[in-house]
């Protein structure tokens, strides 16, 4: 599904680009249709199919195939639905229209790199053992390294450059786990963890922990995501939606539903790690000036969100389980929203500085009406998805212990409360109050990007339906 | 049709009504009459459903588990006579609003979709908040009313002033209802349900096996509701967000939304808490907390001259009574079950008649704005020439604020003092409350004075002498309904009592509910130990008015004084009238500096995070940079190596032969 489109050198950058964009809109749609087809055909069944092994390694089942269950469809529901927007968005983005970056160079290479990441995402959720995802796994750490560092300014290569260091450092030690998960069950399997010595299990669970930890951006290992802000905005939106980060979540909630019993003690650590990541990302909020970075930070906030759900149902919570895998969906559409809209403000602005920007409302209303409710969103106001995500977490935190739970509880809602504070002083700062210079001139970005981002705001919304039913399957798996 | 299709019914209508008025544009007139027409008839269909509950049996029905969330919750309404009477003020008094904002929004600037939208899913909201008989439905409910209020409070949203409001009304009650969520997810985790049903036997339970519990529970629940119903201290964001707020939106957030957050406090305290030593305790300090409301909303209503903003901490104030009135009779419910339920009834009494003439004075207010373009006391007068009809209505609801017969908040406020003076003799400390809550009633009449004395009487400013007599029609008719009402509740207290007495019946359960005397011409007595001890007839008091009117009128004109029209004498200097005027801000300065601490405005530090906690956090500044550092300037030390001289290249073969014969010798184990 990885398609390369040429990348001109010589023809003119708006010929070979309009090429690059269409072919990968429709590569895109295609895994879109592929996807949504899969919902229907499987219904709730688990859809595998073995393709070939190497013949000098022996192994019980297929080294390469494809396994789809309920997990899988959902990751696949996010990553190809917010690519096929990303795209679409791009497609207008990058122009000479756009304000902050007015350039049509390098598409090729743009679209390249974002369509064989919504390739290696698809590869990697719907890989049947370890192995085959640790190839894809390396291959996601490859787009984004493409893609942070596509601007090739100093910053760009130097960001682009610490997200892979970081993240293939953490990649090793999948590399390890899987080497001594087939040492020691001659499997890939992820159900094969199972089999091993309690001791080797720690081991093994812990390091898919750190791989998981460095692509989710968890703490101590967040760092390279702020940083990561240099590239292109669809990019960073996919970057932090729906791919990258995504698949360590997707990781660790593979491990989860995959091991019958998961190290207590483990999931005891990974509870508290989920928490610290979640106060150094709301932390940060209130001394950001740059909106894309207020935007990573709360990412970091929101996959600390995700992991002490996981983690939590790693503790024997199916509600918290229920809520973390929710929250990975409902923040996939609402993050790709907010992450586009900015997209659109620095397109029409040409700055993405709070401190430059006010009175929005007036001249891009329809981002304004975005961005808004995406903040709303994001901070946890029903109707939205993360709403009912985030009471499921906190329910479950409730329903794992009370005395426990509740200063669980009580640490996350300040967290909620905090980042709602923010967003909302970031959202009357920057769309309402008086026009300033900066936003004078600005004026809704053409169709093509209003259309994703009016898409996501509804998906937004309805991210519960989409994802309950599959949620609902994935928890009765592990009951 | 079943009540459920009713419900159904008129929820799609709010909701259509929303996806119209997007439609409409900016045709501002369009969009209003849409929304009359979509809130009207979905408030007619509650509005049936609410008789019906209130007249005949409650309506009870279920849309079922939505088991995909894994919750144990149902989708489940139930309308009993509480809910009903709340449903009956939404409905009445959202149909005045969309009514009213027809003209009211389209003299705004800002499009029209802003106002239109969120306003039929705000009344939804509302309407579904009183309706659901299920804790977490209510808190989902409640959290879409609090959303799309703030988008109406937010309509404006260009001056500082009302940015920072919207900020502190959504900070403060999204905090709020964190707790709230918290409290909810507690209760149905130790219930193993979040239905109202399942709340009573938890608590009782908690109140034995685990008192702390019950205590962290109640606490979540009062601090959001005490919150939305705008109590001193966490209602600051109150005398901020009306005057921010477009008037028609003013008037339904004071007149029903702060009314939801006493609704709440009802429900859990009243309805689900279990007569025990909890209702007493948390009943003294509901009314503790009422009467500071009290006290200090109203006495900062009299140092304000901006008109919506007098209204406002008018609001907190009168939320005051109503918090007192449903902490005595939480207070006295053990002691004396009739002092309790007429505490109760004059807490509800207050509530139906709060919501008629406070929305009746912000629509006043809104006229005033309308007309004049300042919502500035100091700088106007004289507007009962240009806008009669506002002007008898603010006097109307003057009146029945300050508690004046035959006006209905006379009714109310005599509930209370019975209740607090006569409840129990025996406890200073509510007769005390009672004193307080006569010497707001007057302080709220001075205030008042003021209000109508300096928009509506007193000489017309120059730049409005020119403009022609009369208001828009649809906003005085709304203004003239609601005067009505206030009247008619005033006159009628017998009938009005008779429904909340009903209302009631489920909290007397235990010791049977005590009867209230119905006298003739639908007054209501009080009594004590058999004895009519007090009493109030309307139609005396009517009465009574009316042989003062006659013979004031007979008086008047038999003496015929002659009046003569003179201009101000300004001690032979010319100076403007403008200037001279007696202003809003000079009423009660000597009193007002007397009680000058009560002004002070408290501003709360922001908080900083403290740069170290950063730094803490920031792993590239202490790890990973420092690393990288050391891993570069190791290699550049080793880079310096390899400068090309063939000396140094010669040198280090040597010493890498010299080392390799040396390992190889020791691997074999050394030299024998």
């Amino acid at each position: 599904m990885g398609a390369r489109a040429p990348e001109p050198r010589q023809e003119t950058p708006a010929a070979g680009g309009s090429g690059a964009f269409l072919l990968s809109l429709l590569l895109s749609a295609f895994a879109l249709c592929g996807s949504l087809g899969l919902l229907f055909y499987a219904r709730g069944n688990t859809i595998a199919m073995d393709v070939a092994s190497l013949p000098w390694l022996n192994v019980r089942d297929a080294m390469f195939g494809v396994r789809i269950d309920a997990l899988s469809q959902l990751m696949l529901l996010a990553v190809t639905i917010c690519g096929f927007l990303v795209v679409l968005y791009s497609g207008s983005y990058i122009s000479r229209n756009n304000r902050e970056h007015p350039s049509e160079h390098g598409q090729g290479r743009y679209y390249f790199f974002t369509v064989l990441f919504i390739a290696s995402m698809v590869g990697l959720v719907s890989s049947p053992n370890l192995f085959q995802m640790f190839l894809f796994w390396e291959l996601t750490t490859i787009c984004s390294w493409g893609l942070i560092s596509f601007y090739g300014t100093k910053e760009a290569l130097a960001s682009g450059f610490k997200a892979m260091l970081i993240t293939y450092g953490a990649g090793l030690f999948l590399m390890a786990a899987v080497i001594l998960v087939y040492v020691n069950t001659g499997s890939f399997a992820f159900t094969a963890i199972n089999q091993l010595s309690p001791a080797l299990k720690t081991v093994v669970v812990a390091f898919l922990a750190i791989a998981a930890f460095g692509k989710a951006a968890q703490f101590p290992l967040q760092t390279w995501l702020p940083s990561a802000m240099t590239a292109p905005t669809p990019a960073s939106a996919y970057l932090h939606a729906a791919a990258m980060v995504k698949a360590g979540v997707y990781l660790m909630a593979r491990v989860v539903i995959s091991l019958t019993i998961f190290p207590p003690k483990l999931a005891l650590l990974f509870t508290g790690l989920a928490m610290v990541t979640m106060y150094v990302g709301v932390l940060q909020y209130a001394v950001q000036d740059d909106l894309k970075r207020l935007l990573a930070y709360s990412t970091i906030a929101n996959l600390g969100y995700m992991m002490l759900g996981l983690a939590m149902g790693a503790l024997g919570s199916p509600l918290a389980l229920r809520g973390g895998l929710l929250h990975l969906i409902g923040h996939a559409f609402t993050k790709s929203l907010l992450f586009l809209s900015v997209g659109a403000i620095s397109y029409a602005t040409g700055t993405r500085s709070i401190r430059k920007l006010s009175g929005l409302g007036k001249r891009m209303p329809i981002t304004a009406l975005c961005f808004v409710l995406g903040a709303m969103a994001i901070s946890g106001v029903p109707p939205f998805t993360l709403f009912w995500s985030k009471f499921l977490i906190v329910s479950g935190a409730i329903q794992l212990s009370t005395r426990w739970g509740i200063a669980l509880a009580v640490l996350a809602l300040t967290e909620s409360v905090i980042g709602f504070s923010c967003f909302l002083r970031v959202v009357h700062k920057v769309f309402f109050g008086p026009v300033s210079p900066a936003a004078e001139l600005a004026q809704d970005p053409p169709a093509g990007m209003t259309v994703a981002l009016v898409i996501l705001l509804l998906l937004s919304l309805g991210a519960t339906f989409l994802g309950l039913p599959l949620i609902g399957q994935v928890v009765q798996g592990v009951k | 049709m079943s009540p459920m299709h009713i419900f159904v019914f008129a929820m799609s209508v709010l909701g259509l009504t929303s996806v119209l008025a997007l439609l409409c544009g900016k045709q501002r007139l369009l969009a209003g009459g849409v929304n009359l027409a979509g809130v009207l008839l979905a408030s007619v269909a509650m509005f049936v459903l609410a008789v019906r509950a209130m007249f005949y049996a409650p309506v009870a029905f279920s849309f079922g588990r939505v088991s995909l969330l894994g919750l144990n919750s149902e989708v489940i309404f139930q309308i009993d006579v509480l809910s009903a009477i709340f449903l009956m003020i939404i409905c009445v008094l959202a149909t005045a609003s969309a009514l009213y904002s027809i003209r009211y929004i389209a003299h705004y600037h800002e499009d029209p979709r802003r106002y239109y939208f969120p306003f039929p899913l705000f009344i939804a909201g509302m309407m579904s908040v009183v309706c659901a008989a299920d804790w977490f439905w209510f808190l989902v409910f409640w959290e879409v009313m609090t959303l799309a209020s703030y988008f109406l409070v937010m309509f404006e949203n260009v001056e500082e002033s009302n940015l920072k409001a919207g900020f502190i009304y959504f900070f403060m009650t999204q905090m709020t209802s964190m707790g709230l969520m918290l409290g909810v997810i507690l209760l149905g985790h130790w219930a193993g349900s979040t239905a109202f049903a399942a709340a009573p036997p938890l608590l009782l339970d908690l109140a034995t096996n685990k008192p702390l519990g019950l205590t962290v529970l109640l606490f979540l629940f009062f601090l959001a509701f005490a919150t939305k119903a705008g109590m001193y201290p966490l209602g600051i964001w109150l005398p901020l967000a009306h005057p921010a707020a477009p008037a028609s939106i003013s008037a339904l957030l004071s007149g029903v939304m702060i009314k939801l957050g006493v609704y709440g406090l009802l429900r859990i305290f009243v309805w689900q808490l279990p007569l025990g030593t909890a209702t007493h305790g948390w009943g003294i300090l509901i009314a503790s907390f009422g009467v500071l409301s009290m006290l200090i909303g109203t006495l900062r209503a009299l140092g304000e001259h901006d008109c919506k903003r007098l209204l406002a901490q008018h609001s907190i104030g009168q939320m005051g009574y109503v918090l007192l009135g449903l902490g005595m009779g939480m207070a006295l419910m053990q002691t004396s079950p009739l002092f309790a339920m007429i505490a109760f009834a004059g807490c509800l009494y207050h509530i139906i008649n709060h919501a008629c003439f406070k929305s009746l004075l912000f629509f006043n207010s809104g006229a005033i704005l309308h007309r004049t373009g300042t919502r500035d006391l100091d700088s106007l007068g004289g507007l009962a020439g240009l806008m009669p009809v506002s002007a008898a209505c603010g006097l109307v609801g003057a009146l029945s604020i300050a508690g004046t017969p035959p006006f209905n908040g006379f009714v109310s406020k005599w509930l209370l003092y019975q209740s607090t003076i006569l409840g129990d003799s025996h406890k200073p400390l509510y007769v005390l409350f009672g004193v307080a809550a006569l010497f707001i009633s007057t302080v709220t009449l001075a205030s008042f004075v003021k209000y109508l004395g300096t928009s509506f009487l007193g000489t017309l400013p120059e730049r409005f002498a020119q403009q022609k007599k009369g208001g828009e029609a649809s906003m005085e008719i709304v203004e003239i309904v609601l005067a009505v009402l206030c009247f008619a509740l005033g006159v009628v207290p017998g009938l009005v009592m008779g429904v909340l007495q009903r209302a009631l019946q489920p909290v007397f359960t235990a010791s049977g509910l005590p009867g209230v005397a119905a006298l003739p011409g639908a007054g209501t007595a009080v009594p004590v130990n058999g004895v009519a001890a007090a009493a109030v007839a309307p139609a005396v008091v009517l009465l009574g008015l009316l042989g003062c009117i006659v013979l004031v009128a007979i008086i008047h004109n038999s003496v015929k004084v002659p009046v003569r029209a003179a201009a101000i004498w300004n001690c032979g200097e010319l100076i403007e009238n403008e200037r001279v005027r007696y202003r809003a801000s000079s009423f009660y300065r000597p009193f007002k500096e007397m009680i000058h601490p009560v002004y002070e405005q408290v501003t709360l530090p922001t908080p900083h995070v403290p740069k170290f906690v950063l730094q803490i956090f920031d792993v590239d500044r202490w790890l990973y940079f420092p690393v990288a550092r050391f891993f570069t300037r190791v290699s550049r030390a080793g880079s310096r190596m390899h400068n090309g001289a063939p000396q140094l290249y010669l040198l280090w073969q040597v010493i890498g032969c010299a080392a390799s014969i040396a390992l190889v010798v020791w691997l074999m184990g050394g030299v024998k």
